[in-house]
């Protein structure tokens, strides 16, 4: 047990924590550890904890739930998911002129404490008395302009007796959160406004800190998937915002992130049994050969059909195919300058987040991966079950012309059985010539898939070489290389048992896009 | 038990039985930058007009509380500007600025430097360093429209009246290429105008009561110009139709290349009406 600042005992505060919990329907949130405490220094992971200040327990009990009210809403409200809070420092970037990161996550911070502290104050009698507790405490001290303006706005949204503002921007804040603080597709508006609003007032105690989010109490904020972030930025803005959010976002991440709500299906090869199960009565409609003549005589002396007659019910269930080696992954992907770059919307965009999930999937196979990043140079990474490894070479923008490396394509496929070798260029190969015979051995030895973007405007006598090498794939359309990507992982990691409806030329493209969180 | 009664009970105490706080209804907007992020690069006039609040004080007060930046913002300040006029009982006056009246299709707007928004009550700055009183020439003002009025109290930019349809436009002065493309409505000038006066038009009339620059009524089609001092070169270059008439004289090589219409002045530059086709010089005073 540890002795504390006004006679406070880890019990007592663990007592004012169920408090808060029960009022809040019992979130599943870690226990509290004071700041400066064993618990608090020894406990291995840094972030998983919700740390309280010795200064707070020196105001009271209720003051201390206050606090942890205020924490608990924040886990369960807003901005609750990195996701949101990512979209939240999104709009106040775009809100402030200046791209200041400090300043962004200072007005995510100011927005949803607001946010918070107002949805808890309409909630009931008791937590506006603890809301209010909070404010005026912090009212009492010395405030910033930006302070005076935000406790301003407050003492007219709420209607107490908090210390007007003769700020203009009070005025204007109050016309943000008039329009109420529980629609959350409202939230990114809102703060984006707030930020152009508050830019030029001098800040103070208000909006310090990080961002909460359930992923950040967790500790696993630096792997969190964030795909509709991703999706809508590209790099260089996805970096910024998640730098407000104390993140790194590089280029790995942002394709990693855009490739998580990609699904690929793998059609397994299963083996189905019937067996019969509960009974049913058998009517004139149904089969004769479903009647279970020796039970329904069990049951009466007579047969009279739909009343003394029965038959099984049949169910049946599917069995896991058995295990069996995969086939290991190469990636080539172009990276010369006709491809376009890391930018939403360019062929090496696509080509890039085709070849991640992929990657990522036959990774998650089992499969070993290797992949070679070439214009008139290449970057190489051989097989390798590091995915990580793998990514830093598919991100590689090396710009110039295309030269493919035949030879370099060739050793790393000799020494896997039958790899599966997933090309992708725009094909304006310009040393096609001198190449062939390499490439054209480790066609034999592996199969090779071309995917050829830019189909518009295709080299013939190029792609019809190539096409004597395996399958190409012509595409017109960057979003047909993703599904086409996916159905090549799909056929390749599916069982190698040829499937009987595969054979009829039915289509097993399953991909889709889930929802962003 | 019923289940308003279960949770009645579930939740005794812990909840209110009314409204705390009162919560704004109608269309969530918060304010004209909130506004023009949710429109198109090339805004039209529907759209803002789906967005925009109805009522026209509402818009008045997003008018003046707006700092547009870019054409892009511009052109919807400019179509605001024409909402509020068309929605407000009284004429519209506010500071002069690029795209004011943008299509607009009814109602009053006077571009006054001395224009303040009603809640500074007449003082000389709005606080953000934009200080009342003194005239910017703006650009773009009274653009492609089809009805009201337009009154610019003081010089206007380029592009006065672009592709008007309807309407009217008065302005002390303007820049280059005023009433462009025009199709129908009037113009009145009251001192000088720049070059291209009333290119390309096709209907309406222009009266300027000071100078015009070159090449006014350039490939003029239809509608007419009434100038009351003297016009730069080329007045009237390769124009099918109309009517031009000057108070003064005419510059160099008027109605060059001229293929129908009529021009009237005092007197004519040298080489007047060469390589015509069409079309009439007259010299005031001659028969």
């Amino acid at each position: 047990m540890i002795a504390l600042a006004a006679d406070y005992s880890v019990k007592d505060i663990l007592e004012i924590w169920e408090t808060s919990r029960s009022s809040w329907h019992r979130p599943q949130l870690p226990r509290p550890v004071i700041s400066g405490s064993m618990d608090c220094d020894g406990f291995p992971f840094k972030n998983y904890r919700i740390v309280v200040d010795e200064k707070i327990l020196d105001k009271g009990d209720l003051y201390v739930e206050n606090f942890f009210d205020h924490l608990i809403v924040h886990y369960i409200f807003c901005p609750r998911s990195l996701e949101t809070a990512g979209r939240l420092a999104m709009a106040a970037l775009e809100g402030l002129a200046n791209g200041n990161k400090t300043q962004a996550r200072r007005m995510v911070n100011l927005f949803t404490d607001i946010v918070v502290d107002t949805f808890r104050l309409e909630r009931s009698v008791d937590d506006e008395e603890k809301v209010l507790l909070g404010w005026r405490e912090l009212a009492k001290e010395e405030l910033s302009p930006l302070d005076e303006a935000v406790v301003g706005c407050l003492a007219e949204l709420w209607g107490v007796d908090l210390p007007p503002s003769d700020h203009p921007e009070s005025e204007e804040l109050l016309n943000i959160f008039s329009w109420g603080v529980k629609d959350r597709s409202k939230w990114p508006r809102q703060v984006m406004q707030m930020a152009r609003i508050l830019a030029e007032l001098h800040p103070g105690v208000l909006g310090a800190g990080r961002v909460p989010s359930v992923e950040g109490l967790h500790g696993d904020a630096d792997s969190a998937p964030l795909s509709g972030l991703a999706s809508d930025q590209d790099p260089e803005a996805y970096r910024e915002t998640l730098s407000v959010l104390g993140l790194d976002g590089d280029l790995r991440r942002w394709y990693r992130d855009q490739s998580y709500t990609i699904v690929i299906r793998p059609t397994g090869e299963a083996t189905e049994s019937r067996f019969p199960s509960s009974l049913a009565k058998w009517r004139f409609s149904d089969p004769p050969s479903e009647l279970d003549v020796a039970y329904s005589l069990s049951l009466a002396p007579r047969l009279i059909p739909g009343v003394t007659t029965y038959k099984r019910e049949m169910e049946s269930c599917s069995m896991a195919a058995y295990g069996e080696r995969v086939p290991d992954l190469l990636v080539v992907l172009d990276s010369s300058g006709s491809m376009g770059g890391h930018r939403r919307g360019t062929k090496t965009h696509a080509a890039t987040l085709a070849a991640f999930k992929a990657s990522a999937f036959a990774h998650g196979e089992g499969a070993e991966v290797a992949a070679i990043s070439f214009s008139d140079r290449l970057v190489l990474q051989g097989w390798t079950r590091d995915l990580s490894a793998v990514e830093d070479v598919l991100v590689q923008h090396l710009g110039s012309r295309t030269h493919i490396p035949g030879r370099e394509v060739l050793d790393l496929v000799v020494s896997r059985p039958s790899p599966l070798i997933l090309c992708i260029t725009d094909t304006h190969i310009q040393n096609l010539y001198n190449e062939w015979d390499y490439i054209q051995e480790a066609a034999a030895l592996g199969r090779f898939v071309l995917f050829s973007i830019d189909g518009g405007n295709k080299n013939e006598q190029v792609e019809e070489a190539l096409g004597d090498l395996g399958a190409v794939y012509s595409i017109n359309s960057l979003d047909g290389l993703l599904s086409l990507v996916i159905e090549t992982a799909e056929e390749a990691y599916r069982s190698q048992k040829a499937h009987p409806s595969r054979l009829d030329g039915e289509s097993f493209i399953s991909s889709e896009r889930m929802g962003s969180g | 038990m019923s289940l308003s009664g279960f949770m009645g009970e579930a939740y005794a105490g812990k909840v209110r039985g009314e409204k705390r706080l009162e919560e704004k209804g109608g269309e969530f907007l918060l304010g004209f930058e909130d506004l023009a992020k949710r429109l198109e690069e090339r805004p039209k006039r529907a759209e803002v007009e789906a967005l925009a609040p109805r009522n026209g004080e509402t818009i008045l007060s997003l008018v003046h509380s707006a700092s547009p930046k870019g054409r892009r913002e511009g052109m919807i300040w400019g179509i605001l500007t024409s909402l509020a006029a068309e929605r407000l009982p009284s004429p519209l006056v506010i500071q002069p600025q690029d795209y004011a009246g943008l299509e607009l299709h009814g109602g009053t707007i006077i571009l006054d430097a001395k224009a303040s928004p009603p809640w500074l009550n007449g003082r000389g700055s709005d606080g953000s360093g934009k200080v009342m009183g003194s005239w910017k020439r703006a650009h773009h003002l009274g653009e492609r429209i089809s009805g009201g009025r337009l009154v610019v109290r003081g010089g206007a930019g380029d592009y006065l009246g672009h592709e008007m349809r309807g309407g009217g436009i008065v302005a002390a002065s303007c820049g280059d290429y005023a009433f462009r493309n025009m199709r129908g409505g009037w113009g009145v000038v009251r001192g000088d105008a720049g070059n291209y006066l009333a290119v390309g038009n096709s209907g309406g009339k222009v009266a300027v009561k000071g100078r015009a620059g070159a090449r006014a009524g350039w490939l003029m089609r239809s509608g007419r110009i009434r100038v009351g001092r003297d016009a730069g070169e080329y007045l009237g270059l390769m124009m099918s139709g109309g009517e031009i008439s000057l108070l003064g004289k005419a510059g160099a090589r008027a109605g060059w290349r001229m293929r129908g219409g009529l021009i009237e002045a005092e007197g004519y530059g040298p080489e007047a009406g060469d390589d015509s086709v069409g079309g009439r010089l007259l010299c005031k005073g001659y028969p």
